[in-house]
């Protein structure tokens, strides 16, 4: 069977998937369950002076109006339990909670949720997260000393040294907004109580044992009296990492013991659910004469929005990535995650990395253009290499492949892209250029966070070895892990595919796995299925009973909390390296920027399933172009004001480069099975700044905002005829 | 959702008189938009008059040589109509740049006409808006207004027209057939919407009960050499945040004859673009006229810093235009005399 690791064998959830057969949370809904609708805040930061549900519980089939005195512990975060699940005294921001109407319709649940009558007294809201910083800022969370949710520095050598000696200094600033993940389906979910006695939850998530964990202590239960279940997911990219209405479900069938039940709409799930972090970088960057990065300072500043939610770790990754994949001996960097009553940020794929990176790789052109250096030739000079230290000062984790990755990348795009010059224009208004950029994102939980994968594999048979029950609570968001687990418990046991089962729905039923994000589920719940997969083999071969069974939990290497004065630790196990080659034409008579081709290298460690990473690098780059050039997310004064997807644009198969090439390097990671490691993320990370290269390539402009909307092109292309605003655009030294 | 009541009228006479009956009641078309902005509580009408199903969906010769467009023609017929397609290139070109493939098959031609505006504080219920509840105020203007009015707007609205296809129908110099209460009106397009003013919510001539039945379009045989073209932020189904249509009538030695020019995503109403017109007669088809041209159009433009690079969209896209077209007609006329 030894053809099993990197075939591309099709996906068994596919054709359920694309006839309507597959079976997602809101399909569950059934006739006799009650339903719930949310009463949200709408208010952007304001006290609750009353509340009353009296109007609401007297309208025809409304049954009951859940507010925060019937939630046993009202707060919870993934991180942090600093959010409620109905608000008390305070809502914090638009798509806060107040209260949860339960009633026989639908339509009745919403009418009472219109019934339900809040009196609030508008309080200082804050929504600017520089202003947020300010000593004198008014407060986010009325009961917090100040809005700094996190101050993350790093420090590395002598900065100050570094750029009193630099050949070239640059400095800049550079912004990114928020993206929504406009998963397919919205949430949505069912609950009821068990003849056990015990909640059951059936939702889509990313998590089932931290889910589990979370409503268990909302509601003050054992973990064991409550079961979280998942149907199919339709997409997740981090949007499902925090609970949105799982615990809302879970709240009502509880507490009135009877089936509920919850889908939201487009807009709900737009308003209610966290973004990717909006970030501000300023930095600072030099070089020596003859092409070596000496220096790196940075101020990175993200939006967290009303709660905790991950902001802690994301600011964490940024910070960590502000000097991108390349070897800077004097670092100064400094991180904020800072609470405004703005829109929650947390997991979005690419998790801080593609913010960091847009602002890091167009220092590093830059930088090469200012030494009259070839970017790529620059690039390789200072790249990641085997034992190179990271900022907080320790040899990265074995396995770097950043520079074989860019030679790959470079190599392939030479035979799609003219890498050196840009093809003849067709029209003088359109013009083409290219753009290179290079990108580095951890696999797994970072900085000392528990990090483990437990499987349980039981063997059946005769003679001969001839069915395996694989358990592994891990989510398949779409992505394709559960064949991918299954490829690799038959490769290690020696069956054919159809000889392996997984039972993986259900958090009563398969042990934990960690959660389906940082592009860890192929390392992490692929190894501990590896090793239990052995191990019970080997238990099988010892015995005569037809039956083995093994638990296995895999730990990675430790990682460690960085130091709270320098930054200084372990920060990750394992990392993805990725290189792209973009080539874009931009029609300079009306800013847009249209995607031609893109070259998108990966060390994927070793692709499982050869397809399923295609498919991975081009779906990420569908989300990496909405993130580059189109997602334009609005939020005024706290006031979400896209909610729809009318006018939050994503892209669509017409804005697609017509030509995407997937190169994929296998370049084994130590810990990963067969040598995998991830890939989810990657292709989010360099591309935003790859586009940004390739526009400045064409048209002798830099764009330092996400996303380059025509009007930011037209401007920075008009500012840049006008001689007196191109000066102040940014500060160049020699 | 509001409860409301629906009806199907079996002829526009009763259509129409059910309507009168009922203040806030509303014609139902395709239901595109209505349907959209009733979900959203925008719109809340106690009664639908479903008239899309009225005998008003053909597409038929005039005798002047124009051409009838019923009412309840839906977009997609209409983009696909020969005639159309070949007489009047650019309508074709502007309906096929709106929407998607199923919106177009459900809107109508008069429900197109009749759509609201997608400024976000008027599809948001919870927020002022002079146009949805008079008097609340215009956030916009201190806001988000990136894709909002740079011409004709006023200190009450500056809402842009979103229709594609009423941007060549007013250059096209259509008229509207309408039925109302007291009997049947010819009312030119070029007329037929109204700027804000201080009355935003006032948008069209149109009184209570008054029914679309048709839109003429005059034969105008220089429409042949039209084009719609349409700058927006996603390939496809996407709102023009700048568009031009624009139709050449060149003589032999280059110099223009007649020019039909409207612009879209830039005012309150499809801005038919007559001081550019005026501009370009007799004058020769190069690309100086056309920024002459097009600097006149836009010298009342009073862009607001969210949307100011309307201004350089409007006019690099109105001089691009203008020269596509006259190469399209040069071409053809060279290839008569070879
Ligand atoms: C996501 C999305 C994207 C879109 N993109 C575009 C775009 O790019 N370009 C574009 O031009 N349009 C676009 N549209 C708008 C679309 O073209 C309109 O919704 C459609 O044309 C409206 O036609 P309808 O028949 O569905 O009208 P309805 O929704 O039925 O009615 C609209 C209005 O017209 C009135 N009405 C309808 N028929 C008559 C009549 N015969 N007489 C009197 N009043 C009548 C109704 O009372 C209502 O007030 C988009 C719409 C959506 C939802
Ligand atoms: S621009 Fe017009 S439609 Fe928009 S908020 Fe102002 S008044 Fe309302």
């Amino acid at each position: 069977m030894a053809d099993l690791i990197g075939a591309s064998l099709p996906r068994p959830d596919a054709l359920g998937k694309v006839t309507g057969a597959a079976r997602y949370p809101a399909d569950l809904i059934q006739a006799e369950m009650l339903h719930l609708h949310v009463v949200f805040a709408q208010r952007v930061h304001a006290r609750i002076v009353s509340l009353d549900t009296s109007a609401a519980l007297r309208y025809p089939g409304v049954v009951a109006v859940l507010t925060a005195v019937d939630v046993p512990y009202n707060a919870y975060g993934l991180i942090e339990d600093d959010q409620p699940v109905l608000c008390h005294e305070e809502v914090r921001f638009e798509g806060d909670k107040v209260a949860l109407v339960v009633a026989e319709t639908p339509d009745a649940a919403a009418e009472g949720a219109r019934l339900v009558a809040v009196e609030y007294e508008d309080l200082a809201a804050i929504t600017d997260p520089k202003a947020a910083l300010a000593p004198d800022a008014p407060l986010a969370h009325s009961r917090l000393k100040s809005n700094v949710l996190l101050h993350v520095p790093i420090r590395k050598g002598d900065t100050a040294a570094a750029f009193a000696e630099a050949g070239v200094v640059i400095e800049d600033e550079f912004s990114t907004s928020w993206q929504e993940h406009a998963f397919l389906q919205p949430e949505a979910g069912i609950a009821y109580v068990d003849e056990q006695d015990r909640v059951v939850i059936e939702t889509a998530g990313q998590w089932l044992h931290e889910d589990r964990r979370q409503i268990a202590s909302i509601l003050q239960l054992p973990e064991e009296h409550v079961i979280v279940r998942y149907a199919a997911i339709g997409g997740a990219f981090g949007g499902r990492e925090d609970l949105s209405l799982q615990h809302l479900l879970a709240l009502a069938a509880w507490k009135l013991r009877r089936p509920v039940a919850l889908a939201w709409n487009r807009e709900e799930s737009m308003i209610a659910h966290h973004k990717r972090h909006p970030v501000t970088i300023r930095c600072k960057w030099g070089a020596t004469r003859d092409g070596k990065i000496t220096a790196v300072e940075a101020t990175v500043i993200a939006d967290g929005g009303a709660y905790a939610s991950t902001s802690v770790e994301v600011t964490k990754v940024a910070t960590l990535f502000a000097s991108g994949c390349y070897e800077v001996p004097n670092i100064s960097v400094d991180g904020y995650a800072v609470y405004t009553n703005n829109i929650p940020c947390g997991a979005f794929r690419g998790f801080g990395a593609p913010q960091a990176q847009f602002a890091a790789e167009i220092m590093v052109t830059r930088l090469a253009q200012a030494l009259g250096m070839d970017p790529i030739e620059f690039r390789k000079r200072n790249i990641y290499r085997e034992g190179s230290l990271e900022p907080t000062q320790q040899p990265l984790p074995d396995g770097v492949s950043a520079l074989p990755v860019l030679e790959r990348c470079i190599e392939e795009a030479s035979k799609h892209i003219n890498v050196t010059r840009a093809e003849t224009q067709t029209m003088p208004h359109l013009r083409r250029g290219i753009g290179i950029a290079c990108g580095i994102k951890n696999v797994g939980y970072s900085f000392g966070y528990p990090e483990q994968a437990t499987a349980t594999v039981e063997l059946n048979g005769k003679a001969e070895l001839e069915r395996a029950v694989v358990r592994l609570g891990a989510a398949d968001v779409g992505q394709g892990t559960h064949l991918a687990m299954r490829q690799i418990a038959a490769e290690a046991l020696g069956l054919a595919l159809e000889q392996v089962s997984l039972i993986a729905e259900s958090s009563a039923e398969a042990p934990n796995a960690g959660s389906a994000s940082a592009s860890r589920m192929t390392l992490m719940g692929g190894r501990a299925v590896y090793d239990a997969a052995i191990e019970a083999r080997a238990r099988w071969s010892a015995n005569e009973d037809y039956y083995a069974e093994a638990t296995v939990q895999y730990r990675p290497p430790q990682t460690t909390a960085l130091d709270a004065a320098t930054g200084a630790g372990l920060p990750n196990y394992c990392y993805g390296y990725a290189a792209q080659a973009i080539e874009v034409e931009v029609d300079t008579r009306t800013g847009q920027v249209q995607v031609l081709k893109v070259v998108s290298a990966h060390d994927v460690g070793r692709a499982i399933n050869r397809q399923q990473v295609e498919g991975q690098i081009e779906g990420c780059l569908a989300q990496a172009l909405g993130y580059a050039l189109l997602e334009n997310f609005q939020v005024r004064d706290g006031h979400v004001l896209t909610p729809h997807l009318s006018t939050y644009l994503l892209p669509t198969v017409l804005d697609m480069p017509p030509e995407i090439v997937p190169v994929i390097l296998e370049l084994a990671d130590p810990n990963g099975p067969y040598g995998a490691r991830g890939v989810a993320e990657m292709a989010l990370v360099p591309f935003a700044a790859a586009v940004a290269c390739a526009i400045h390539d064409a048209t002798g402009v830099w764009l330092k905002q996400l996303p380059m909307t025509p009007e930011r092109v037209l401007v920075a292309i008009h500012q840049a005829a006008t001689p007196s605003s191109a000066a102040q655009s940014s500060k160049e030294q020699q | 959702m509001n409860p409301f009541h629906y009806e199907r009228a079996d002829n526009a006479a009763a259509a129409v008189a059910l309507l009168a009956q009922s203040p806030t009641g509303t014609f139902l078309g395709g239901g595109t938009n209505l349907v959209d902005l009733m979900k959203l509580g925008v719109a809340q009408p106690e009664l639908l008059v479903d008239v899309s199903r009225l005998p008003y969906d053909r597409i038929e010769p005039l005798v002047d040589g124009g051409l009838c467009i019923g009412a309840m023609v839906r977009n997609s017929d209409l983009a696909a109509n020969r005639t159309v397609r070949t007489r009047y290139p650019m309508l074709a070109q502007a309906l096929l740049a709106g929407a998607s493939g199923q919106l177009r098959n459900l809107a109508t031609t008069g429900g197109n006409l009749l759509q609201r505006t997608r400024c976000v504080y008027f599809q948001d219920a919870s927020k002022p808006c002079n146009k949805r509840v008079p008097g609340s105020g215009c956030p916009a203007r201190a806001g988000y207004h990136r894709n909002l009015a740079i011409l004709g707007a006023s200190e009450s609205c500056i809402a842009t027209h979103p229709s594609d296809m009423a941007v060549a129908m007013i250059a096209l110099d259509a008229t509207v057939r309408v039925l109302g209460p007291h009997g049947e009106r010819i009312i030119p397009l070029t007329e037929f919407y109204r700027l804000p003013g201080d009355e935003p919510q006032r948008e069209t001539v149109l009184e209570h009960g008054d029914l679309l039945t048709a839109v003429d379009l005059p034969p105008l045989p220089f429409a042949v050499h039209s084009r719609y073209r349409k700058v927006r932020d996603r390939a496809s189904y996407a709102f023009a945040l700048v568009s031009v249509a624009a139709a050449l009538d060149l003589d032999d030695d280059g110099t223009i004859r007649d020019a039909r020019i409207a612009l879209g995503g830039v005012a309150p109403v499809p801005w038919r673009a007559r001081r550019a017109e005026e501009m370009l007669r007799g004058a020769p088809a190069t690309e100086a006229t056309f920024r002459r041209a097009a600097e006149a159009e836009l010298a009342a433009a009073q862009p607001l810093p969210g949307n100011a690079f309307k201004l350089p969209l409007a006019r690099n896209t109105l001089v691009r235009t203008l020269l596509d077209l006259t190469r399209d007609v040069t071409d053809v006329t060279e290839g008569a005399t070879r």
